[in-house]
């Protein structure tokens, strides 16, 4: 065992020697240039998947959305829509020049920058009365509605319950959300205002279980960390307070039957979609 | 001490000339490699570009690819797809040269070019009309500043299907991905994938066909979430030190952490091609208007979609050609004044309704044998959220000269799609035996059976409903 030790420790300085010599010399720089337009290994370039290869979802909140700001990941500083659900009265406050904002009643859509930061105030827990989280949202990457439709495919963040009540009993839940791939994805229904849920342990590493089922575009986290003294300069907490803009709230089908401003469709009954034969020959008529 | 100080400064002078040389070496290497990247890069995609393509959504460059595949696929009866129209010409009557570009006569460049200059999807991608280029750079009023005409300015056409920048934010259903449909000897088939919906028959003469419809693309991005949850489990459960003099250590120790294996409900076995839509080129589908049978057999009404006349009668007219693209998105058939009429068997076809005469007449010989069901595929939505119902609509044709036989039609939804149970409906007499069955993604595969032939001229409607999980 002390003799493997030995011999790797001097493999380890052979090639921290070789290093260092050839860094001053020069060498490296140069067979980094011979090496980059390599046409074999541009062939493999064209095939690199969509993955985040030494990126963590644990990190600083911060670190993934820089990584894509650095890799010039196209849409990076664009709005996208994003909406923030949670159980009935949870209320969301965003925050500008520095300061959070009134409360709004959830669900809160709004346009954020792709590769920004952004805290979020949670009030009106019903289960906890009185108490209040923190929890950021991490814009990694965008998804690229039809013009004009950008508010019908906001990228969720959902605060479950359960969330909550383990943020509020001093755990740290981490949501990777990421856009499903169609050819991946589960045949089951999902609800609106729901979406598959995948649970990674403590060990595991989040971001890349998303890589694997599908294109990884927002990180939540929702700890206990409450800022000093809320009224004070509370830019830093905010991770710089990037800009938002609001985005309208199209109404749902069913708020607009409740409020007679859609025609109910009436269920479809299999029995009267069968093919029935012709009474006569004269083509149907819409009665 | 001299010695030593006239050595030493020899041997300082001898580093200093082998830096020297070192650093103007490395200069050399430098410039050589800086050089010999520029003319890599030019050679392939354009170079730096390159790195930004790699850098992509995973699947635009497979999705170009196979849409170049897919739209290479036969639409029905089209002029490139009969070989035989210099041989059947008359004697001394030269064959004018049809404007007609096969999408997979495109160079390959060509393709990856467009796919390099347009990453938005709000941003138009043009390619010039006769095929041979791609409009990369420069300003042209026709094709916005991301194209070049080469001072021609109606030389360039809108490339359908372009502004598709991620494939997984997209519901497909139509066309055949590969390993393509294949019919057995005994009826059974093989290679039909989710989302495929293809039709298969036997000509007059026992030839086998089989016919894809177009791909249909509906917007329908579904999230989902890895949850994970961590903190300080342990500190809980501690346990204290027995004794102050004793070793400081825990004498007992749980292991308290929570699965450190995560559970993958679906194995991501590859990264599965998905195409962009396929492309509607069809000059000659037309049926004689005599021979149209009504649909007359729809219990339900017509949706409005389907209130054109393409689905209503199979004929496509000019003016409904912007509407059906609007349902296709891929409608390609640029009709002209100039456009070539066509004439079968004698029967002036559909497309011949424009008040201006022929201006040459081609005489085409069809063989026996010849694949010539034209199906069309169209969907009620192209955005959908979950939870929406969407609409499908088949619109086929035989719009050959010869009657086929057991025509069978067959549709594998994709995972996302749920079929409405009882809510297929056809317009043709008798009835297909229609059976669904599940498939291997858990959806539903739906297969219509023809009873009788289809005589020419002949065709007919499906259509059922679908949700959105």
């Amino acid at each position: 065992m002390t003799n493997t030790i030995t011999s790797k420790e001097k493999a380890m300085a052979g090639l921290a020697t070789i290093a260092s010599w050839l860094s001053r010399s020069g060498i490296a720089v140069a067979a980094f240039a011979f090496v980059l337009p390599c046409p074999a290994l541009l062939a493999q370039t064209r095939q690199l998947p969509n993955v985040h290869y030494f990126l963590g979802a644990k990190g600083e909140p911060g670190v993934v959305a820089g990584a894509a700001v650095a890799r010039r990941v196209p849409g990076v500083g664009t709005y996208q829509a994003v909406e923030v659900t949670g159980p009935k009265g949870v209320q969301v406050a965003l925050a500008r020049d520095g300061q959070f904002l009134h409360t709004l009643e959830a669900p809160v859509k709004v346009g954020m920058i792709v590769g920004a930061v952004y805290r979020v105030r949670v009030t009106g827990i019903p289960f906890r009365p009185g108490e209040e989280l923190y929890p950021t949202i991490e814009v990694i990457d965008r998804v690229h509605a039809p013009a004009g439709r950008e508010h019908r495919f906001p990228i969720p963040v959902v605060l479950e319950e359960a969330d909550l009540r383990a943020a509020l009993d001093g755990a740290l839940v981490t949501r990777v959300i990421y856009l499903e791939d169609n050819e991946l994805a589960e045949p089951v229904a999902v609800k609106p205002g729901t979406q598959p849920v995948l649970e990674v342990g403590p060990m595991d590493n989040a971001l890349k279980a998303a890589d694997q089922l599908g294109r990884p575009v927002a990180i939540l986290r929702i700890g206990s960390r409450v800022p000093a003294n809320l009224q004070g300069d509370l830019t830093e907490f905010l991770y710089g307070c990037p800009p938002w803009v609001p985005v309208a709230t199209a109404p749902s089908r069913e708020a607009m039957i409740e409020k007679g401003l859609w025609p109910e469709t009436l269920p479809v009954e299999p029995s009267k979609l069968r093919n029935e034969p012709p009474e006569n020959d004269a083509p149907r008529t819409p009665q | 001490m001299s010695r030593l100080s006239s050595g030493t400064s020899a041997t300082r002078e001898r580093l200093t000339r082998r830096r020297s040389v070192w650093i103007r070496l490395t200069l050399v290497v430098q410039t050589t490699a800086i050089t010999f990247g520029a003319a890599v890069g030019c050679n392939s995609v354009g170079g730096p570009n390159l790195l930004n393509q790699s850098l992509r959504p995973k699947q635009t460059a497979s999705a170009t690819a196979n849409a170049v595949s897919s739209a290479a696929a036969p639409v029905s009866m089209s002029l490139k797809d009969n070989p035989q129209p210099q041989a059947a010409a008359p004697a001394g009557r030269e064959i004018a040269q049809v404007n007609y570009q096969e999408p997979a006569a495109r160079p390959e460049s060509a393709v990856q070019v467009a796919t390099l200059v347009n990453p938005n999807a709000t941003q138009a991608s043009y390619q010039l009309a006769s095929g041979t280029g791609s409009c990369s750079t420069g300003t042209c009023s026709t094709c916005g500043p991301q194209c070049s005409c080469g001072g021609s300015e109606s030389a360039c056409v809108p490339v359908a299907g372009q502004d598709i920048v991620d494939g997984q934010e997209y519901l497909f259903d139509g066309g055949d991905l590969d390993p393509a449909l294949v019919v057995r000897r005994d009826s059974s088939i093989a290679g039909l994938n989710p989302t495929d919906t293809v039709a298969y028959y036997e000509t007059y003469d026992g030839k086998l066909c089989i016919t894809p419809t177009n791909r249909v693309p509906i917007y329908a991005p579904r999230f989902g979430a890895i949850r994970q949850v961590t903190g300080i489990v342990l500190s809980e459960h501690a346990l204290a030190t027995e004794r102050i003099l004793a070793p400081v250590s825990a004498s007992k120790f749980e292991d308290k952490s929570l699965a450190s294996s995560m559970v993958q409900p679906v194995a991501p076995a590859g990264e599965e091609k998905v195409s962009l839509i396929d492309a509607f080129r069809d000059r000659n589908g037309g049926v004689p208007l005599a021979q149209v049978i009504p649909p007359h057999r729809m219990s339900d009404a017509i949706v409005p979609f389907e209130a054109i006349e393409f689905f209503k009668t199979g004929i496509l007219k000019n003016e409904e050609i912007p509407v059906l693209g609007q349902f296709l998105q891929n409608a390609k058939a640029w009709e002209t004044p100039e456009s070539l009429a066509v004439l079968v068997d004698g029967q002036e076809a559909a497309i011949a309704l424009d008040v201006k005469q022929a201006q040459d007449v081609h005489v085409y010989e069809l063989p026996p044998g010849k694949c010539s069901l034209r199906i069309c595929k169209a969907a009620s939505h192209m955005i959908a959220n979950s939870g929406d119902q969407i609409i499908f609509t088949i619109r086929f044709d035989n719009i050959g000269t010869q009657p086929i036989e057991k025509v069978v039609i067959v549709d594998s939804l994709s995972p996302r799609l749920e079929y409405i149970e009882q809510s297929q409906q056809s317009s043709v007499a008798p009835a297909p035996e229609f059976t669904s069955e599940p498939n291997e993604v858990g959806s539903t595969v739906l297969k219509w059976e023809f009873k009788s032939s289809l005589k020419p001229g002949e065709g007919g409607v499906l259509h059922f409903r679908t949700l959105v999980r």
